[in-house]
């Protein structure tokens, strides 16, 4: 991040410095050369170092890098300490690393725009057989009572002059939502995966997990919770179940089944490459089907439909790479050159520049976007 | 030969039906007969049934309605959004 906020928020839960801090102790070996990768404030780095690492290179695509820069001097750490100011995959490095730590993990311990930047870190910057803080993931899901958040998300009738608004629901129940407020359990939570980050750069996507839970209180069951779990090192997990900052999700099922104890649930959970989850529900008592909820994140677009209106040829594709140069698109604010946006870009996703140029022209053609030379 | 949806998120919306595929990422697009057809095989129809909801919905003659609904079948099975019962 290139402002203060968000490194105040890893700087100050001292929980979560104190889970790197004992996993760094307990992962870092004599004469590792660690990579903090998206170092910002350089904090995991120096952990790593107290631990006894030989050397850290911090690579940070803000300039928050500098002010870690600084912070190494005055811990008398900067003679074993570099910083770099770039793009991940991107940047030239010194030398390969043989310990990445990093709190580039992105929404809910699963997202694909962190573990693409993760993965061609690996690619590029690690040595043979390097290890990784953190080295993989645990998954949960809970079925969960939430009538006050599945209300605001699907019941838009009411109030507001009398105004129908009710097909905002329809796109609303199509995303999950980071979880600040209690929900109530209606059944124990179960895991519904792991997943290695050992080799990211080989990918990862699509993964599919299901999970069968048990009701045990009757009622209403709105949705599921996520929690995730991010193993630092053997033993120490560090997630939305361990009061750091890192929430917790709400996926809501629409509709919300009425549930006895004893009935069960199959939850699937789908994750692509385009960074889309996808979750279904089926309710089983006694053997037979009761209810279903099919829900898909590129469901809560309003892309799909632009393009259907727009253009009469339209043909499926891949939603959230549509997404991404539409949002690029967006910033052609009529000062900046495709150039500039493509540079911003690859700066900011680890995309080969000409990459970045590529796709914006090939946007600018399909959906007849003008501009003066 | 009966067929039936496969259980895939959709989304209607303005006439048209949007199915995602999840594990490709992939969004599928139906409308006009298409999305009307679509609606028919949320329960098992056979190829024949279709026909002739088909007929008694739009002004068509027999051959073109069964063209539609094999073309409409075929592309629903090669892109793997239809199973048999």
């Amino acid at each position: 991040m290139s402002e203060i906020l968000e490194h105040l928020y890893l700087l100050r839960s001292r929980r979560r410095i104190a889970a790197y801090r004992r996993a760094l102790r307990a992962v870092v070996r004599p004469g590792d050369v660690v990579l903090d990768a998206g170092c910002g404030t350089g904090i995991l780095g120096f952990l790593a170092l107290r631990a006894g690492a030989a050397r850290m290179i911090g690579v940070d695509r803000h300039p928050v890098v500098l002010l870690a820069r600084e912070l190494a001097k005055r811990n008398g750490l900067a003679d074993r300490a570099t910083f770099v100011l770039g793009s991940l995959p991107d940047v030239d490095l010194p030398q390969r690393a043989t310990l990445m730590v990093s709190d580039l993990i992105g929404h809910g311990g699963i997202d694909a725009r962190a573990f693409r930047i993760l993965g061609g870190t690996q690619r590029r910057h690690l040595a043979e057989r390097a290890r990784q803080v953190p080295s993989g993931g645990v998954y949960w899901i809970t079925p969960v009572r939430a009538p006050r958040i599945h209300r605001r998300l699907v019941d838009w009738t009411g109030g507001f002059d009398g105004l129908d608004l009710g097909l905002v629901g329809r796109f609303a129940v199509h995303r999950g939502y980071q979880l600040f407020e209690p929900v109530r359990a209606v059944g124990p939570a179960v895991e519904i995966g792991r997943l290695s980050f050992a080799r990211l750069d080989r990918g990862v996507f699509p993964i599919e997990w299901t999970a069968e839970v048990r009701v045990t209180s009757p009622g209403v069951v709105h949705g599921v919770r996520w929690d995730y779990g991010l193993e630092l090192a053997p033993g120490v997990l560090m997630g939305s179940r361990s009061r750091v900052g890192r929430q917790p999700f709400f996926f809501p099922f629409d509709p919300a089944p009425a549930v006895r104890r004893g009935d069960r649930l199959r939850v699937t959970f789908v994750f692509s490459a385009d960074h889309n989850w996808s979750w279904t529900m089926e309710q089983r008592r006694g053997g037979r089907v009761c209810a279903r909820a099919m829900h898909a994140g590129a469901l809560a677009s309003f892309l799909p439909l632009e393009q259907a209106e727009l253009v009469p040829s339209w043909r499926p594709h891949a939603p959230a790479e549509l997404a991404e140069v539409c949002w690029r698109i967006a910033r052609m604010d009529g000062t900046r050159t495709l150039a500039d946006l493509a540079r911003e870009w690859a700066a900011q996703d680890g995309l080969r520049e000409e990459e970045a140029l590529e796709r914006l022209r090939r946007a600018c053609l399909e959906f007849k976007i003008g501009g003066s030379p | 030969m009966k067929y039936v949806l496969r259980d895939l998120p959709y989304q209607e919306f303005g006439g048209k039906v949007f199915v995602v595929e999840p594990r490709e990422g992939v969004l599928h697009m139906f409308e006009d007969t298409a999305a009307f057809l679509w609606h028919r095989l949320r329960r098992p129809a056979s190829a024949r049934d279709l026909v002739a909801a088909l007929l008694e919905e739009y002004e068509v003659d027999e051959p073109t309605a069964a063209r539609d609904v094999e073309a409409f079948l075929a592309e629903l099975r090669e892109k793997n959004l239809v199973r048999v019962v």
